[in-house]
């Protein structure tokens, strides 16, 4: 009688500890830190700002700028297109409601390179291999494409075309960010459906 | 003796079950439980050290030099040691850092890369882990 007593104690006992791990599978990191490690650290998770640049004037649709400033900061500027999750919110919410197309790009930025770091392994720890980050962020951005200017006699073709890039990613960003608040959002959508009109698809 | 033998299939099950928990949940080589949690210092910035603060910590501190950062070895001499940003999950490198008492600091020109290497080892349930801003922050 005394041993099914210490058993069923010790049962108990078990069971509690087991109700206290927090055993949510998708708040925890999915991958081996041996392969998650050489993965954040290739140059193929991050996007230079011209590249981003280039998919803005091609108006990609499977790129989704995220904007992982606070909201303020992301009223008074912020890049074409993206959408505004402030990195807390991003970390403690699920992941699922802002990753969950995996078709497209996802791309974080904050002003510098440390929160779209953190969210780049956040996200790819937990499975989402479809999130990059922009070198630099919003002031390389600023640096590159918005004050860009050719000082040289001489242009090749290969620097016109980058040039021309930046001047017309550059006049997005300035367009989109002269507007008031109210308008940005109007901007955006008259933006996405002109390009879906491109695309051949019907409204 | 009677009451193992009738119940020995429970206990059998109880064991793994146990046995599994212990290993996940101990197991310094891999993530820990609850994402969230071990990532909470990059949400108020506290994990971030500027040059100024890391002199003023007296006792063990550690500094990782993580390889391209010439300056970082010459301004901390004492207590900086070079680590591979691509191996820096080696086992020795691993048993470094947790075996150190006082702050172990991440240093990089490149702070993406202390960064993404802070959120990694962080979730590995690293403790009292932090980054050096760089000068030109």
């Amino acid at each position: 009688m005394e041993t099914r007593k210490t058993f069923s104690a010790l049962l108990i006992i078990l069971g509690i500890l087991l109700a206290l791990l927090p055993l949510s599978g998708n708040r925890s990191f999915n991958a081996q830190p041996d392969t998650l490690l050489p993965e954040v650290l290739d140059e193929e998770t991050s996007f230079t700002v011209d590249e981003i640049a280039e998919f803005l004037v091609r108006e990609d649709s499977t790129v989704q700028l995220i904007d992982l400033r606070s909201p303020d900061e992301s009223k008074k500027m912020t890049m074409p297109g993206a959408v505004n999750i402030p990195y807390q919110d991003f970390i403690k919410k699920d992941p699922e409601i802002f990753l969950r197309d995996k078709t497209i790009k996802n791309v974080f930025f904050s002003n510098g390179d440390i929160e779209s770091s953190y969210a780049l392994v956040f996200a790819r720890g937990l499975g989402y291999r479809n999130t990059y980050a922009i070198k630099g962020g919003v002031t390389e951005w600023i640096r590159t494409i918005v004050e860009a200017r050719f000082t040289g006699d001489r242009i090749t073709a290969r620097e016109n075309a980058l040039f021309e890039t930046r001047r017309r990613a550059g006049a997005m960003f300035t367009e989109l960010n002269s507007l008031p608040d109210s308008l940005k959002a109007r901007f955006m959508e008259s933006k996405r459906f002109s390009a879906r009109k491109l695309d051949g698809g019907c409204e | 003796m009677k009451f193992l033998k009738e119940y020995r299939f429970v206990i059998f099950i109880v064991m793994i079950v146990t046995s599994l928990i212990l290993i996940r949940t101990f197991n310094q080589g891999n993530f820990r439980y609850d994402a969230v949690r071990w990532a909470e210092p990059s949400l108020s910035g506290s994990n971030i050290l500027t040059e100024d603060k890391v002199k003023s910590i007296n006792g063990e501190k550690l500094i990782i030099d993580l390889g391209n950062n010439p300056d970082v070895s010459k301004r901390f001499r004492e207590s900086t040691r070079v680590m591979d940003p691509a191996s820096i999950l080696e086992k020795e490198n691993i048993r470094i850092m947790r075996g150190n008492k006082g702050p172990v600091i991440l240093a990089s020109s490149d702070i993406s890369v202390s960064a993404r290497i802070w959120m990694v080892l962080s979730e590995m349930g690293l403790k009292n882990l932090f980054i050096l801003q760089p000068e030109n922050r």
